[in-house]
């Protein structure tokens, strides 16, 4: 271009001349080398105008008429780029026409984020209210069991002057708190500070704030270590550990008195709230289900006391409460973890009852009265899963996580994902959600953006998800393996590309699994009962179940949900053998079925559970 | 003289496609060209000359080159393409075919004496 201008320069063209050709290529507004062309050829027009003028006047003058001729500057120059960009080549018409296309979809893209992350969720329903509704019967609060269960749990630890200094005198006699492995040595010398302090606090009986806060966390640390006992079977704690475990219990009475009374009340249920007192689902706080626990421990543990000091009616009484507070727990459309929890119970409850039935000979009159209230008690047990709970926590996340309904259906905000995110426990995270979650990849929201299901479509396959759920609940382990039903593929294929929906919703394959073990526990303690009554009265065990049933001494024929048909039942010269075959649906012949510890394995295992004889635990220590 | 530019813009591109049937020629010796064959009966703008050329060139018309002169200087000079003689029989039929129904509205009055 350079070049050019100096050129018209050289040709002593009139500087109007000169400043009209300049403006001309100015307004053209185009590629350098196209304007460096038209320059060179108005120049060559105006110095073929001009050759002939004699005088500098006179090419003055010539020019300007030459200029009015060409006349508007800004009109030619975009005469000019219309016309040479119609010279321009097809393929770089293709170029030109691919980066304008380019250029408005990238604009697109800006607005459509900018519209994606504007936008907030709107709470229109409330579903904590909704679940409140739904486990509420429509009785008096009088019949409600919860307020006793909680008074429980708030007496719950507290121990006597007396159980204290027995663990100051007999710590080293006692296992360790919360320990094994490599924090034996630390808890050993813990247990020998507590045991210090247990002698100071009780020997200065002082009345001041810092000596309650003392004894309140020696009470916490002494009755971990008690929690600890209490999970242990009995035959592995020592003469000591037991007598420490009595002294808790004796403690503990008035906690474990009123369990039991909450146990006689027809229902149990809570009114469920959160944290911040929103009716935020994912903020729920969930009743003492831990401290639940520790309350059905102590309470078989001291059935099972009862029953060493041959007091068996106190000893089934305590191991009825037990399982009835599992009922209570499980309770009617309460979350799953209530559930398993409640189940947990339950099946604490039958293991114990089982071990003292192998372990004692109990005579026909109590064992036909606790059969026949044991039989009352699971009369109208629902074994089935509720989901009903999680289903409208769902709902909760996908209105609180999704904007309000426009154009799109609703767009998933990830703010908020991310909060609710962090309230999940258990949460196993892979590489994309990483990068959506930890923002390693600034590509990871666009993938959201244009790959993730709007919020009608969550919602569909979230309720797609619970029906599958609730369908399956009705199909024993047999069914499903006939059917051939693949439970991850159905629900993947559900929940496909739903980032959503692939954090907060749960496979509850195991868990309907487990419902359908609780129910086979339960009929095969029932049965044990009528096996042994028949032998009692009989003097020996009858050769098939189904002489029960026809004699009266259970209802039903156990079922193994495993195959969909009876329990195996044999009977052996001395006794008999009843058991499932487990979840490899293969008859072992009714081998137990030991861990890597060599310990009997119930449910866990691939293989046989037998439910009689109760398997021999291999005592350590 | 001045015509109407509607009247003109039609038939500028036949002009330019005649003269330059009959030889190359660059921008400034092409209007002088279309003033002196036509009796100086037509002019054609500097402004409309160059972007016409451009069209005709776009359109495939005519293709433009950049030669030395006699003189020795450097211009760019046109030439017809096969495509716009095609293009100029064409028109010019039309044009004839255009006149002959002018003049029989004209009751004869465009026909020269």
């Amino acid at each position: 271009m350079a070049k050019k201008l100096a050129y018209m320069h050289s040709e002593n063209l009139p500087e109007c001349a000169i400043d009209f050709i300049k403006l001309v290529i100015r307004q053209m507004r185009y590629r350098k080398k196209v304007r460096a062309e038209v320059m060179a050829e108005l120049a060559a027009h105006f110095e073929d105008e001009l050759k002939d003028c004699k005088s500098d006047e006179e090419k003055e003058r010539k020019a300007k008429e030459l200029i009015a001729d060409f006349g508007d500057v800004k009109l030619l120059g975009v005469l000019l780029r219309r016309a040479k960009k119609r010279c321009r080549p097809l393929w770089r018409t293709m170029v030109a026409r691919t980066f304008q296309t380019v250029g408005i979809l990238i604009l697109l893209l800006i607005v459509y984020i900018g519209w994606f992350l504007m936008g907030e969720p709107v709470i229109s329903v409330d579903y904590l209210a909704q679940l409140n509704q739904m486990v509420q019967p429509a009785v008096d609060e009088s019949l409600n069991a919860a307020p006793l269960y909680e008074k429980a749990v708030q007496l719950y630890g507290k121990c006597s002057d007396d159980f204290l200094l027995f663990f100051a005198e007999n710590y080293k006699e006692i296992g360790d708190p919360l320990v094994g492995g490599r924090f034996r040595r630390e808890g050993r010398l813990r247990a020998e500070e507590l045991a210090d302090d247990i002698r100071q606090l009780l020997s200065t009986k002082q009345e001041t704030d810092l000596a309650e806060k003392t004894r309140l966390q020696i009470e916490s640390e002494v009755g971990t270590t008690a929690s600890v006992l209490l999970t242990r079977r009995y035959q592995e704690t020592s003469t000591i550990e037991r007598k420490f475990i009595k002294k808790w219990i004796e403690d503990q009475k008035e906690a474990l008195d009123l369990v039991v009374a909450g146990t006689q009340k027809p229902y149990y249920w809570q009114k469920y709230g959160s944290k911040q007192n929103t009716s935020e689902m994912m903020s729920i706080l969930l009743p003492e289900l831990a401290n639940f626990k520790r309350l059905a421990y102590s309470l078989l543990r001291r059935a099972r006391f009862g029953a060493e000091q041959g007091r068996y009616e106190d000893a089934f009484s305590d191991m009825k409460s037990c399982y009835r507070l599992g009922q209570h727990i499980k309770g009617d459309n309460t979350f799953v973890i209530e559930q398993l929890v409640g189940m947990a119970i339950e099946a604490l409850a039958t293991q114990r009852l089982r071990d003292i039935l192998s372990e004692y000979e109990i005579d026909s009159i109590v064992l036909t009265k606790l059969q026949n209230e044991f039989e009352q008690i699971v009369a109208e047990e629902d074994f089935a899963m509720s989901f009903q709970a999680e289903r409208l926590s769902i709902y909760d996340v996908i209105q609180r996580c999704f904007t309000e309904d426009r154009i799109g259906g609703g767009h998933l905000c990830l703010e908020e994902f991310k909060r609710l995110r962090a309230l999940v426990a258990d949460y196993d995270s892979y590489s994309f959600l990483e990068e959506i979650i930890e923002e390693r990849a600034w590509t990871a929201p666009l993938r959201v953006l244009f790959t993730h299901p709007n919020k009608h479509e969550t919602f569909r396959a979230a309720e797609e998800l619970y029906d599958y759920w609730e369908s399956l609940n009705l199909k024993s382990p047999a069914r499903i393996r006939t059917e051939g039903i693949d439970i991850d593929k159905d629900t993947m294929e559900i929940i496909e590309g739903n980032i959503l929906l692939d954090v907060f919703a749960t496979n509850f394959g195991r868990a309907i699994e487990m419902s359908y073990q609780i129910k086979a526990e339960v009929q095969a303690i029932v049965t044990i009962m009528g096996l042994l009554r028949h032998k009692n009265d009989k003097g020996f065990y009858p050769q098939s179940l189904r002489e029960l049933t026809g004699e009266g001494y259970i209802s039903e024929l156990p079922m193994d949900p495993w195959t969909d048909k009876p329990l195996v039942y044999k009977k052996t010269d001395e006794s008999f053998t009843l058991y499932s075959v487990g979840r490899n649906f293969e008859d072992d012949g009714g081998e137990v079925v030991r861990d890597y510890d060599g310990q009997p394995e119930m449910w866990g295992g691939e293989g046989d559970v037998v439910f009689w004889p109760v398997p021999e635990f291999e005592v350590k220590r | 003289m001045k015509f109407e530019s509607q009247l003109l813009k039609g038939i500028a591109p036949v002009v330019v496609l005649e003269i330059l049937s009959r030889g190359q020629m660059y921008g400034y010796e092409l209007s002088q060209a279309i003033e002196e064959r036509s009796g100086e009966i037509l002019t054609l703008g500097k402004g409309t000359l160059y972007p016409l050329l451009y069209n005709l060139e776009a359109k495939r018309l005519v293709k433009g080159k950049w030669q030395a002169t006699d003189s020795g200087r450097k211009r760019r000079y046109y030439s017809i393409t096969g495509k716009g003689k095609g293009q100029l029989a064409k028109q010019k039929e039309q044009l004839k075919e255009l006149t002959a129904g002018l003049n029989v509205v004209f009751g004869g009055a465009l026909t020269p004496a």
